[in-house]
């Protein structure tokens, strides 16, 4: 399932960048049949799943600074957002795909809060 | 017809407090040359770069309307461990070279503190103008020539020529 779960995150990147359409990163999040796309922002207040931003928000509140990255920007925690949406309780069950810099299509390693979180 | 679906930011949105989630494309001006520079997600609070969003937007439409008429040359000495391929890796840069642009990318990705860059691709251009803000890049040998009317940031230095990696904390 990983694996076309970054398939589809590679084939958004690629997209991305044709358009010269450049977020920071593209990355993916799954649970069960549901896989998510998406680049990194920010997430509407109201559409924060609460278990999520809770768990975020040990690092700091949304959009400071922890360790240089913006708590709850990352393109891995849009996704992962998107999929608990569908599935508040399943947070510790989520599996989280590659991040591509869409630019360059360069794989980025995993935050601190990232490796944490998911 | 194409399509070019890029940033398109409203006047309320703050590129700072944004700028971990953006590849921005910034632009600046020194004695000589004009220079593109990608951010790949770098933090922009400690910098002191007043970046307007709206004229942020128009660059980009404005750059990308230009013809892409210089020869250029490409940094043969890239050192990444996490490029699917060089081709990809380039193909943005060359695009501002041959636009008249010497173009810079972040080096670490993985690190929005570190404030490293390197020159990518640079442009081969015979002749430059500078007016006021108003900079025009031309081939003396085919008389075809582009004129800049861009929101320039201005660079404290002359950014470097080579292929060496730098702090931009220097130079801006």
């Amino acid at each position: 399932m990983i694996e076309k779960l970054n398939k589809k995150i590679r084939r958004k990147a690629e997209k991305l960048k044709r358009d010269k359409n450049f977020p920071a990163y593209v990355s993916g999040a799954e649970y069960n049949y549901l896989q998510k796309v998406e680049q990194s922002g920010k997430i509407k207040e109201a559409e924060f799943v609460k278990s999520l931003k809770n768990k975020l928000e040990v690092f700091g509140k949304i959009g400071t600074k922890y360790n240089g990255s913006s708590v709850g920007y990352c393109a891995e925690t849009v996704s992962a957002n998107k999929v608990l949406k569908k599935f508040p309780s399943k947070l510790k069950s989520l599996n989280v795909g590659i991040a591509i810099r869409p630019r360059t299509l360069q794989e980025g390693k995993k935050c601190k809060i990232c490796k944490s979180v998911f | 017809m194409v399509l070019l679906y890029f940033f398109f930011f409203d006047d309320n949105f703050n590129v700072q407090e944004n700028s971990n989630s953006i590849d921005l494309d910034l632009f600046f001006l020194d004695d000589n040359k004009i220079i593109h520079l990608a951010t790949a997600g770098m933090s922009l609070h400690n910098l002191n770069l007043e970046i307007n969003p709206f004229t942020y937007s128009l660059n980009m439409r404005e750059v990308l309307s230009y013809r892409r008429i210089f020869a250029y040359d490409i940094n043969n000495s890239i050192e990444r461990n996490n490029l699917t391929s060089l081709s990809d890796y380039t193909a943005f840069f060359e695009l501002m070279a041959k636009r008249g642009f010497y173009s810079y990318d972040k080096v670490n990705i993985d690190d929005k503190e570190d404030y490293t860059f390197q020159l990518i691709t640079k442009p081969k251009f015979d002749c430059k103008i500078i007016i006021d803000s108003s900079v025009e890049l031309g081939n003396l040998d085919s008389s075809r020539s582009i004129e800049y009317n861009l929101d320039f940031l201005k660079s404290k230095t002359v950014f470097p020529e080579d292929y060496s990696e730098f702090d931009l904390r220097n130079f801006i």
